[in-house]
C-alpha cells in the first residue's frame, strides 16, 4: 500500500516537471512532422517516417528515463522529505520500490503517448498514400497496397521493446543514485547505456580465439552482466518489414529478461540503500 | 534490514545472476533473426580487421535507430541530385546510404545503374571502366540481402545481359535468382517471385545455346503458370502468362526443327501450339494469325514426314564477305567502315520457317525494284582499348571504389549494318578523361557475333552462326562455340595521335 502511495506521488511530481514535458512535446512534434516527407516513393517515405519515429521515441525515452530517475532519490534527500517518509511505518525497501514504480509508470505514460502518436502517424501516412496511389491506379489498388500498413502490430511490439529497455535503464539509474551524485550518475548511466548497446561487439571480442584469457574474461563479464540494450533494437525488421515468426516469442523472452534484470538491479539497490546514511 | 533479510537478498542476487548468465546464450540465439545482415569481413574475417569491418555497430550502436532515418534523408538528397543531373555526387551519397542501411535494395540497383549507364562522353557512350564497380556494388547488395531474388535478377539482367552482353554470366546469376522468392515491402511476408524471372532464365538458356535446358525451363514455367491459372481462372493475366510460356516454348522447339532438322522438336512444338489454339479463350478472334501460323506449320510438318525430308534452314552457309577498314581523320578521331552481307532477302525464299513466319511472303508481292534487298538490323560491335584490355573477363575490384583508372583507355560501341554495309565515326578527342591514351599499344576489334543478331537474321544463320562463312575473317575461337567474323588491328599510340 505504501509502495503504491509513493508511486502515485512520484508520478504526479514527475509529470509536472517542465523539462520532461518539453522533451515529450518536442518528440511528439517531430513524429508528426515526419508526415511531411513526400519526396520519394511510398516505400522510402515510409522508411523515413518509421525510422524517424522510432528514433525520436528512443531518444526521448532515454532522456526522460535518465533525467527523471536520476533525481528521484537525491531530491527527497535534498528536500529532507525522506526523513518524514521514513519516520512513518515505511521501510526503505518500500520507499525505493515506490519511487521506481512511480518512475516506470511515468515512463509508460510518456512512451505510450509517443507510441500511439507514432502508430497513428504511420497509419495517416499510409492512408494519404492510398489516396495518392488510388488517384493514379484506382482506389482498389491503393487500398490493397496500403492495407497492411494501416495497423502493423509489430510496430506496437517495437514500442514495447523500447519501453522495456528504459525500464531496465531506470533501474540501473536508481541503483547508481543510491551511491553517486546526480551529475556523476548521469555520465555513468549514459556510459552504461552505450556499453550495453554495443554488447554484441563485446561478445564478438570474447569469442575471438586469439584473445588472451584475461581479455576473454573481461569481455565475457561485460557482455554478460551489463544489460544488453542491443537486444531491444529490432528497428531494422520494423523499418524493412521481414516476416519473423518468432517476434512475439522474442518479445516475451525479452520481457522475462528485463524483469529479472530489474529485480536483480533493485535488489542490489536496496542493499546499497540500506548502507546509505540518511 | 535484518541479517536474515540481507542473507536472503544476497542469495537472491546470486540466483538471479546465475539465471541471467544461463539466459544469455539462449537470448543470443533468439536474437539472430533480428540482427541486421551486414557485410562480412573482407579479409577472411581476421580479428585484426574486425573493428574496421564492424565500425558502424561499434560507434553507431547507441544511435541505432537513427541510421535508417539518416539513410532515408540522404536518399532524398540523392534524388534531388539525380533530377539536377549531378551524377558524380549521387554515387558517394548512395554508397553512404548502403553503408547506413544495407537493406535498402533500391539504392544498390539505382547507384549501379548510374555507374553503368549515366557517366557518358560527348557522344553519349558510357564509361565502360565503371562496369566493374557497378557489378561489385550489386554483389555487395546481394551479400547483404541474400534471401530475395531482386538483386540477383538485376545484376543478371541490367548489368551482365543488357550492359556487358555477357550472357553466360547473366545465366549464372539468373540461376541464383530463381532459388529465391520475393518479399512484400509492406508486410515483410514472403511472396512468390514474379514469373518474368523464370522466363528470363529460359530465354538466357536459349541465348547461350543450351537448348535442352531452355526447353526444360519453359516446360517448368508453363507448369507453374498453369498451376497459377488453375488457382485463379478468372484472372486474365494468368491466361496471358500461360500463353507467353506456350508461345515461347513452341517457337524454341520449332526453331530447333527448322534450323537443325530436329523432327522430334517439330512435333513437340506443334503439340504445344495445339494446346494453345485449343484452350486459349477466343484465340480465333484475338489472334487469328497465330491460328493460321499453327495450321500452316502443321501442314508443312505432315508434308515433311510424308516425304521423309528434314529441314535445315541454316545451310548452305552464306558468305558474308566481311571487311573492315579504319582511317584516322585527325588525332583521336577515326572512321570505321566495312561490309557484312547479312542477309539478302532472297535467302528467305523456301525456308522451312516460312509457312509459319510468312516473312518472304510479306515482300514477295512487291516489284523487285521496290523490294528491300537486305534484312537489316544486325549490329557490328567495336572495341578500341589498351592492348592488354580483356573485355571477355570483367574483373571486379577487391574493394569497392568508383575511382576509374585514369591511365586506361576503353571504348565500346556498335553500329547497325544497313544494305550490307556499316560505317561509324568515333571522336575520342573531346573527352580526354575518358580516353587518356596513356599507353603505347592499342587494339581495335570489330566483329559480328550471331548470338546478338535479331531473331529474323538468326532464322537464316542459326543461333550460333552455323549459316555463315567468310573467306578471311571467320573465327571459332573468338567466342568459343560460335562462328564469329572478326577483324583485329594492333595500333601504336602514334597511329592514333
Amino acid at each position: 500500500m505504501a509502495i503504491w502511495t509513493i508511486a502515485k506521488t512520484t508520478v504526479g511530481e514527475a509529470m509536472r516537471k517542465k523539462v520532461l514535458n518539453v522533451c515529450l512535446i518536442v518528440a511528439l512534434a517531430m513524429i508528426v512532422l515526419s508526415l511531411s516527407f513526400t519526396q520519394l516513393g511510398f516505400r522510402q517515405d515510409m522508411t523515413v517516417v518509421k525510422a524517424l519515429g522510432l528514433f525520436v521515441i528512443m531518444l526521448a525515452g532515454f532522456i526522460i528515463s535518465v533525467l527523471m530517475s536520476i533525481s528521484l532519490i537525491p531530491t527527497e534527500i535534498e528536500r529532507r522529505t525522506i526523513y518524514t517518509i521514513l519516520s512513518k511505518p515505511v521501510s526503505r525497501v518500500e520507499f525505493l520500490l515506490g519511487k521506481y514504480l512511480g518512475g516506470i509508470i511515468t515512463l509508460f505514460i510518456n512512451i505510450a503517448l509517443m507510441g500511439t502518436v507514432f502508430i497513428v502517424t504511420v497509419a495517416i501516412k499510409a492512408k494519404l498514400t492510398a489516396v495518392q496511389l488510388g488517384s493514379i491506379h484506382g482506389m482498389q489498388v491503393g487500398e490493397e497496397v496500403i492495407k497492411p500498413q494501416l495497423f502493423d502490430p509489430s510496430l506496437a511490439l517495437g514500442v514495447v521493446l523500447i519501453y522495456l529497455q528504459f525500464v531496465v535503464l531506470a533501474a540501473v539509474v536508481m541503483l547508481f543514485s543510491t551511491f553517486l551524485t546526480p551529475t556523476v550518475n548521469f555520465f555513468a548511466s549514459s556510459a552504461f547505456y552505450v556499453v550495453g548497446s554495443a554488447a554484441n561487439v563485446w561478445r564478438t571480442m570474447y569469442m575471438n580465439e586469439k584473445a588472451s584469457v584475461f581479455v576473454k574474461v573481461f569481455y565475457w563479464f561485460i557482455s554478460t552482466f551489463v544489460a544488453n540494450f542491443d537486444r531491444y533494437s529490432v528497428q531494422n525488421k520494423l523499418i524493412h518489414p521481414e516476416e519473423v515468426a518468432s517476434m512475439p516469442a522474442y518479445v516475451a523472452a525479452i520481457l522475462a529478461y528485463s524483469i529479472l534484470y530489474c529485480i536483480l538491479t533493485m535488489l542490489v539497490a536496496v542493499l546499497c540503500f540500506y548502507r546509505k546514511e540518511v | 534490514m535484518t541479517k536474515r533479510g540481507r542473507i536472503a537478498a544476497f542469495v537472491s542476487v546470486v540466483l538471479l545472476v546465475a539465471v541471467i548468465t544461463w539466459m544469455q546464450p539462449r537470448l543470443n540465439k533468439m536474437q539472430e533473426p533480428f540482427v541486421e545482415k551486414r557485410p562480412k569481413a573482407t579479409h577472411g574475417g581476421q580479428f585484426t580487421n574486425m573493428l574496421i569491418d564492424q565500425s558502424i555497430q561499434f560507434f553507431g550502436a547507441a544511435a541505432l535507430g537513427l541510421r535508417q532515418a539518416v539513410a532515408g534523408l540522404l536518399w532524398i538528397r540523392t534524388d534531388e541530385f539525380f533530377h539536377r543531373g549531378e551524377f558524380e555526387t549521387i554515387i558517394p551519397l548512395s554508397r553512404l546510404v548502403t553503408w547506413l542501411d544495407p537493406q535498402q535494395i533500391d539504392v544498390y540497383s539505382t547507384a549501379s545503374w548510374h555507374l553503368d549507364f549515366n557517366f557518358v562522353d560527348s557522344d553519349q557512350r558510357s564509361d565502360k571502366r565503371l562496369i566493374p564497380p557497378a557489378i561489385k556494388l550489386m554483389e555487395e547488395g546481394i551479400r547483404n540481402n541474400p534471401d530475395i531474388y531482386d538483386l540477383y535478377f538485376d545484376l543478371a539482367w541490367t548489368h551482365y545481359y543488357w550492359k556487358a552482353k555477357d550472357y553466360e554470366k547473366a545465366l549464372e546469376w539468373l540461376k541464383k535468382a530463381v532459388q529465391h522468392d520475393g518479399r512484400d515491402p509492406n508486410t515483410g511476408k514472403r511472396i512468390p517471385r514474379p514469373g518474368f524471372v523464370d522466363r528470363m532464365l529460359a530465354h538466357t538458356y536459349e541465348k547461350v545455346g543450351l537448348f535442352d535446358e531452355a526447353e526444360k525451363q519453359w516446360r517448368k514455367n508453363l507448369a507453374e503458370s498453369l498451376k497459377r491459372l488453375k488457382a485463379d481462372p478468372k484472372d486474365g493475366s494468368r491466361w496471358q502468362e500461360v500463353g507467353t510460356c506456350r508461345r515461347n516454348l513452341a517457337m524454341l522447339c520449332l526453331r530447333r526443327a527448322w534450323r537443325y532438322g530436329d523432327m522430334d522438336a517439330y512435333k513437340r512444338g506443334l503439340d504445344v501450339l495445339d494446346d494453345l489454339v485449343r484452350t486459349e479463350p477466343n484465340i480465333s478472334e484475338k489472334d487469328p494469325e497465330q491460328v493460321r501460323a499453327y495450321k500452316a506449320a502443321k501442314k508443312a510438318y505432315e508434308q515433311l514426314v510424308a516425304t521423309g525430308k528434314r529441314p535445315h534452314d541454316v545451310s548452305p552457309p552464306i558468305d558474308v564477305g566481311f571487311s573492315v577498314k579504319w582511317r584516322k581523320i585527325k588525332p583521336k578521331v577515326i572512321t570505321i567502315e566495312g561490309t557484312l552481307k547479312l542477309v539478302p532477302i532472297e535467302e528467305y525464299k523456301g525456308l522451312a520457317a516460312e509457312p509459319y513466319t510468312n516473312f518472304w511472303k510479306s515482300y514477295e508481292f512487291l516489284l523487285p525494284s521496290k523490294r528491300p534487298k537486305w534484312v537489316d538490323n544486325s549490329r557490328v560491335r567495336i572495341i578500341f582499348a589498351d592492348a592488354d584490355y580483356n573485355f571477355r573477363e570483367i574483373k571486379t575490384p577487391k574493394k569497392l571504389s568508383w575511382e576509374v583508372d585514369k591511365t586506361r583507355t576503353v571504348l565500346w560501341d556498335d553500329t547497325p549494318v544497313e544494305s550490307g554495309k556499316f560505317k561509324i565515326k568515333i571522336d575520342m578527342s573531346r573527352d580526354p578523361s575518358f580516353y587518356p591514351f596513356a599507353k603505347e599499344d592499342y587494339k581495335l576489334i570489330v566483329w559480328f557475333d550471331p548470338q546478338e543478331a535479331p531473331i529474323t537474321v538468326q532464322d537464316r544463320i542459326g543461333w550460333k552462326g552455323e549459316g555463315i562463312t567468310d573467306k578471311n575473317y571467320l573465327s571459332t575461337t573468338f567466342h568459343p562455340g560460335y562462328r564469329v567474323v572478326v577483324r583485329e588491328f594492333k595500333l601504336k599510340r602514334s597511329d592514333i595521335m
